[in-house]
């Protein structure tokens, strides 16, 4: 029997935040990835823009990319990055938005084993008990033909809040 | 298999504005919930809508929206508020008996008692090219929080207008599970 959507890892931050969460080893089984994120950032602002990353790479590289659309509460915005070292996951509540709210974002990374670049679709909010939050859209691309085998999502400001939770899942079609 | 049915409620006659899930159990790490509706609302063919939980439609909610019409898209927001908003999210039966509204709602971490509860809700009608209302159709994505750490264990999902929801409408909840594996 197929499995539609297999949970393969989880984390939550422990006390004292962490500045980043790794997945390592992710199996090569499945037809696309889906990560459920629910964070916050111990740094200020309302809102923190997290970066996603992946199979390690680093601050040097420009073979990122993303379309965006996002409301403020007040007006929606269309966006573009390109040249870009990750793939933002934005609208995560920062230490100004109210205590204890995280964000609800979700992000699909389809054909993760092909040697096609990777498409990535990410819906991302936050709230805040204020007129002004935030919530995107994102179209990602990753220009890389290599098979995902790791992810890595960064705390856009200072560090990940203590309970805040990634979990990744496996998707078959089929 | 990490996603359960909970429960399934089809609507059978219309006679209410609202549509309770109660008990929900809390043997999962987030809920999501699928509506496939349509309400009364006479004049427009479009509804807003509205969510609370645990029964509480005290001022305890903030809702943010980015709303597409087909000719435009615009952001509002509401907060201090007695339930999260969905504007344009549901088709009323004034347009054509035929056309339902569709949306998704998740909610992460749905027992953790030191989160307040943040809601993603997605969805929306088209109406088929025809106004109802001047309205063609609209598509809603929007943010809520309900600020209470407490286990959400009751859902109310209701009609803004007060009109009443249709038969054939269909609200199915689900529970995701999450992995123990944590792959660092």
């Amino acid at each position: 029997m197929s499995v539609f959507l297999q949970p393969i890892y989880t984390q939550t931050v422990g006390s004292g935040g962490a500045s980043s969460i790794t997945f390592n080893n992710i199996p090569q089984t499945f037809t696309d990835l889906f990560l459920k994120v629910s964070a916050r950032d111990t740094g200020a602002g309302t809102q923190s823009d997290f970066q996603l990353r992946f199979n390690g790479t680093g601050s040097g590289v420009t073979t990122y990319s993303d379309t965006v659309l996002y409301g403020s509460g007040s007006s929606a915005v269309p966006s573009r990055h390109s040249g870009t070292s990750v793939i933002y996951i934005s609208g995560v509540p920062g230490s100004s938005a109210t205590a204890n709210t995280f964000s609800n974002a979700e992000v699909y990374i389809s054909n993760y084993t092909s040697s096609n670049y990777k498409q990535v679709v990410i819906d991302s909010l936050g709230e805040n008990n204020a007129t002004t939050s935030f919530l995107f859209i994102d179209a990602g691309l990753w220009r890389d033909t290599s098979s995902i085998s790791s992810i890595t999502v960064v705390a856009g400001v200072t560090a990940i809040a203590q309970y805040s939770t990634i979990s990744l899942y496996g998707i078959t079609k089929g | 298999m990490s996603m359960y049915p909970i429960s399934k409620t089809v609507i059978t006659s219309s006679s209410s504005s609202v549509i309770n899930l109660n008990s929900i159990p809390s043997t999962f790490a987030h809920l999501q919930l699928r509506v496939f509706g349509q309400t009364n609302r006479s004049t427009y063919g479009i509804d807003d809508l509205y969510i609370y939980l645990n029964n509480d439609g005290t001022a305890s909610y903030s809702s943010h929206y980015i709303l597409g019409s087909g000719g435009g898209v615009n952001s509002g927001s509401s907060y201090n508020a007695n339930y999260i908003t969905m504007p344009g999210m549901m088709a009323s039966s004034t347009s054509n008996s035929l056309i339902f509204g569709l949306f998704i709602t998740d909610i992460l971490d749905y027992t953790n008692t030191n989160k307040n509860k943040t809601i993603k809700n997605m969805g929306g009608a088209d109406l088929g090219g025809t106004s109802a209302g001047g309205i063609y159709g609209y598509l809603d994505y929007d943010s809520g929080c309900y600020y209470n750490t407490n286990v959400v264990n009751s859902i109310t999902i209701g009609s803004a207008s007060g009109s009443y929801w249709q038969p054939g409408t269909v609200v199915c909840l689900y529970g995701i599970q999450t992995s123990n594996a944590t792959g660092a």
